[in-house]
């Protein structure tokens, strides 16, 4: 049997790719377990970070996310907006998560806990959403490594002992070293990507940073990068131990309508309009509604008129 | 003399107002609290219910209270009469302030002042250093003189009277 030249090449070409594909899944697949193995016994995280003011714009936040392994998460999140007043400040509910279109769940307790999780709603699963977990993954990194070595889309790459792994279908993307450090983590999808990376690796288990670098982009607009400082990366605590506990934290479903932002109590009862509501907080970083001025104007008034009757009285000694 | 007189109206003026500034910040203020939505005295009782020294029945009266207090301090301070019992009423008033922070902070280790309209924690420390300065200030407007309202003021009031 005669073979020509050029079929040869092709047929060499093909088991060559194929090889290739195959030998890759394989080293992604290996990579992926090694960095699955180092985090495996990590069951729960408590981070509480901050950031620092970004130049040029007038917010602070500062919050504390505790990340268990099965997905449950208890997040708090403090936004302030900096006006005129420098003692204006808000605390706005900033995370909202969609059950489904036209529920919303906000934060009730004392301790203004965001707590998600599919067993922890009645009536249905919560759709995990990976962008709550970034800045807290390693409990949940087992799990995504897992994700990602089946993803049929997966792409892994390898450069300088550091690799890579992404699937667009799984909105993931993981980045680690050959000793199994993660150092970054990213996820979302064309509309809007997270990605943050994490700096000041300790030694110790799991790795954990003293900072890191956050990254958005929000269709092609990418926004300023913003650094994370970790005031505290605590372990697998007990619940007794951890400031969320079991116990503490409590979520509660409202009845939001996408239309009109009108937001409704469990009870049927409107509770809020969260475009008024938006601008209520907008207008407060300023001056605040017409009645308020009017109250600051008085006082101003006061003011001056007492200021005045020392500059009279100074003349008149 | 004089320029001491001036000296001291003027710490009068902004002692008073100070008071009226926190007064007026409480009163417009707006939070979106884990209650919901609250603005005015409603954030500073949930301040005050939050640190567990007061029933949460009385919060609401005694943020009303208190609010009225401070309203009531920066204008009789403004107003220039009986100008050192005015500055004795203020240091009094801080004083009061500054012991119920610290019963709160040994209450729960940690206290919401909310005093300047704003429930992010300072640390207490800075809290009452901050009102021992102010009572500092307050002596000072004490210790001006004679405790009489200035001569403008007399005319006034007497023009008023008249």
């Amino acid at each position: 049997m005669k073979i020509s030249r050029r079929a040869a090449a092709g047929t060499a070409t093909i088991i060559l790719l194929c090889s290739a594909a195959f030998g890759q899944r394989g080293s992604a697949g290996e990579s992926l377990k090694s960095l699955a193995d180092q985090y495996r016994d990590c069951v729960s995280v408590e981070v509480r970070v901050h950031t620092d003011e970004v130049p040029g714009v007038s917010v602070r936040s500062a919050s504390t996310h505790a990340v268990l392994s099965d997905g449950r998460l208890a997040s708090s999140t403090w936004i302030g907006f900096t006006g005129p007043l420098a003692s204006v400040w808000t605390t706005p509910p900033t995370e909202y998560r969609y059950r489904s279109e036209g529920e919303v769940i906000v934060p009730w307790s004392p301790q203004t806990y965001l707590r998600l999780g599919p067993e922890e709603i009645e009536g249905g699963a919560l759709e995990h959403d990976r962008l709550a977990y970034l800045s807290a993954p390693w409990p949940r990194i087992a799990e995504w490594s897992a994700d990602l070595e089946h993803a049929e889309d997966l792409v892994f790459s390898r450069s300088d002992g550091v690799y890579t792994a992404m699937s667009r279908t799984l909105g993931l993307s993981l980045r680690w070293e050959e000793s199994g450090r993660l150092l970054a983590a990213a996820s979302g999808n064309d509309a809007a990507w997270r990605e943050f990376e994490f700096q000041g690796l300790s030694p110790g288990p799991f790795f954990p940073p003293s900072s890191a670098l956050q990254r958005l982009r929000v269709g092609k607009v990418a926004r300023p990068e913003v650094t994370l400082i970790y005031d505290r990366v605590a372990f697998n605590l007990a619940d007794e131990e951890a400031a969320v506990s079991s116990g503490s934290v409590t979520g509660t479903l409202l009845r939001y309508e996408v239309e009109t932002g009108d937001v409704f109590e469990p009870s049927g009862e409107l509770s809020y309009n969260e475009p008024e509501l938006l601008r209520t907080l907008s207008m407060k970083s300023s001056w605040g509604p017409t009645w308020a001025r009017v109250v600051w104007g008085v006082a101003g008034l006061l003011v001056s008129a007492s200021v005045f009757l020392v500059w009279k009285n100074h003349r008149a000694a | 003399m004089r320029p001491l007189t001036t000296f001291i109206g003027l710490t009068r003026v902004a002692l008073g107002s100070m008071f009226l500034f926190v007064a007026v910040a409480k009163i417009t203020q707006f939070e979106v609290l884990p209650i919901g939505p609250a603005n005015g005295p409603r954030v500073f009782a949930y301040a005050i219910e939050r640190n567990g020294l007061i029933p949460a029945a009385w919060s609401m009266p005694v943020a009303i209270l208190v609010i009225a207090a401070e309203v009531l301090m920066g204008v009789w301070l403004l107003s220039h009469r009986r100008a050192a019992l005015a500055g004795l009423g203020a240091a009094a008033v801080l004083a009061a302030f500054s012991i119920y922070l610290v019963f709160a902070m040994q209450h729960q280790g940690a206290a919401t002042c909310n005093c300047f309209g704003t429930l992010q924690p300072i640390d207490v420390r800075w809290e009452i250093a901050r009102n021992i300065g102010l009572m500092l200030v307050a002596l000072v407007v004490r210790a001006g003189p004679a405790g009489r309202a200035p001569r403008v003021c007399d005319r006034m009031a007497t023009n008023i009277a008249a």
